[in-house]
């Protein structure tokens, strides 16, 4: 990745966004802050402790533990009682592997603030690093009982589900997140594609009408028209008559749209 | 819309219709004029220029509803869509460590005990 040809300016930007819309990159925050911005740390101004922060993760998360440490020691020097650095302590001893040290921290965090979902949620992330799925599925299944309304946790819930190849509590969670984000074709998509695994007359033409709705919003989802094309495919071989009909020329449509796809590209 | 042709046809049809307005316009100022000068009351505008205005708007808006398109849905969200999986189903809050990202450091560092 050609990060050493950024300007300063450019990196800083992308991290912000990075920090915007979080997506695991973690390499790259890595490559940006070591080739790029800790020459110029002072030119950061006061964004320089979030950027230690998302630097911080995404050290851990590439195995560099004294770089880390090294972040999170100047974290500590400027906000000495802080719970949220004490948090990143937490998360720097579940990378090390020292679990129930950190799960000790959470418990302590959590007697100061017993209403933060963020320390319940680590916790429950602490027994995923464990490899303890079915006690974490539990655990997150108290907590979205108190806190409904978190998409994260039900798309992560949905997650733990499809890897125990629950497939009707995936489906389950993925309806609550579609609930607090309607318009997110990616959210349509992985519920029709669930349904669609379930397999069956009934889920398959809920997955249909869900795979259009997802290309509607998203005309450039491949995996939204594939999954309509799809879809439709095996429901036109089950009917016959008028509704074969219906089903062929939906599928012809998303066949179009494929192409097009395709032709755009 | 039938290509190219029928498009410009209702771009003039509209253009047209518009000089039709104008010119109705300039007549009726025209004729309120003469009436002052003639010294007759003004009650109504004579019939063909009633009519010419009536024809012009109707053309507009005909044309010019055909000028502007089909209609399109309205976007709830009218964001970049180019976003993937990656960035909508990431969970930050759920992070774990427990990768092959392990195997690149050399040895984890001695612990950090806070103050």
């Amino acid at each position: 990745m050609a990060t050493s040809k950024l300007s300063f300016d450019e990196a800083r930007l992308a991290l912000r966004k990075f920090r915007d819309h979080p997506t695991r990159n973690s390499e790259e925050v890595v490559e940006l802050w070591q080739t790029v911005l800790q020459k110029n740390e002072t030119r950061l101004g006061e964004e320089v402790w979030a950027i230690y922060e998302q630097v911080f993760v995404a050290l851990l998360d590439c195995g560099d533990m004294n770089h880390s440490r090294e972040l999170l020691e100047k974290l500590y020097q400027r906000f000495p009682s802080s719970q949220r650095v004490r948090k990143l302590n937490a998360l720097y001893k579940e990378a090390a592997g020292h679990f129930e040290e950190a799960l000790d921290i959470y418990d302590k965090l959590l007697e100061v603030d017993a209403t933060n979902p963020v320390y319940r949620k680590r916790k429950i992330a602490v027994l995923l690093g464990q490899q303890k799925r079915v006690e974490a599925i539990e655990e997150l299944i108290e907590y979205l009982k108190t806190f409904l309304n978190d998409k994260e946790a039900w798309l992560q819930l949905s997650s733990l589900y499809l890897a125990e190849l629950d497939y009707a509590k995936a489906a389950h969670c993925m309806e609550e997140v579609i609930l607090s984000q309607p318009y997110e074709a990616d959210y349509l998509v992985r519920y029709a594609d669930i349904k669609y695994t379930q397999g069956g007359l009934e889920n398959i033409e809920i997955a249909k009408q869900y795979f259009i709705q997802a290309s509607r919003l998203n005309p450039s989802s491949l995996r939204a028209a594939y999954g309509a094309l799809l879809a439709c495919e095996w429901l036109a071989q089950k009917q016959t008559g008028q509704k074969k009909k219906d089903y062929v020329a939906v599928g012809t449509w998303a066949a179009e749209r494929i192409v097009e796809i395709y032709t755009e590209e | 819309m039938s290509g190219g042709s029928w498009s410009t046809l209702v771009r003039s049809l509209c253009f047209i219709g518009l000089i039709s307005l104008i010119h109705c316009a300039y007549s009726a100022a025209q004729h309120r004029s003469y009436l002052r000068l003639t010294e007759q009351e003004f009650t109504r505008l004579p019939a063909d220029i009633l009519l010419q205005t009536i024809v012009s708007l109707v053309l507009i808006c005909y044309s010019a509803a055909h000028v502007a398109g089909d209609f399109l849905p309205i976007r709830a969200d009218t964001q970049v869509r180019t976003k993937s999986w990656d960035t909508v189903g990431n969970c930050p809050s759920f992070y774990t460590f427990d990768h092959r990202a392990k195997s690149l450091s050399p040895y984890f560092a001695a612990d950090l005990r806070p103050q």
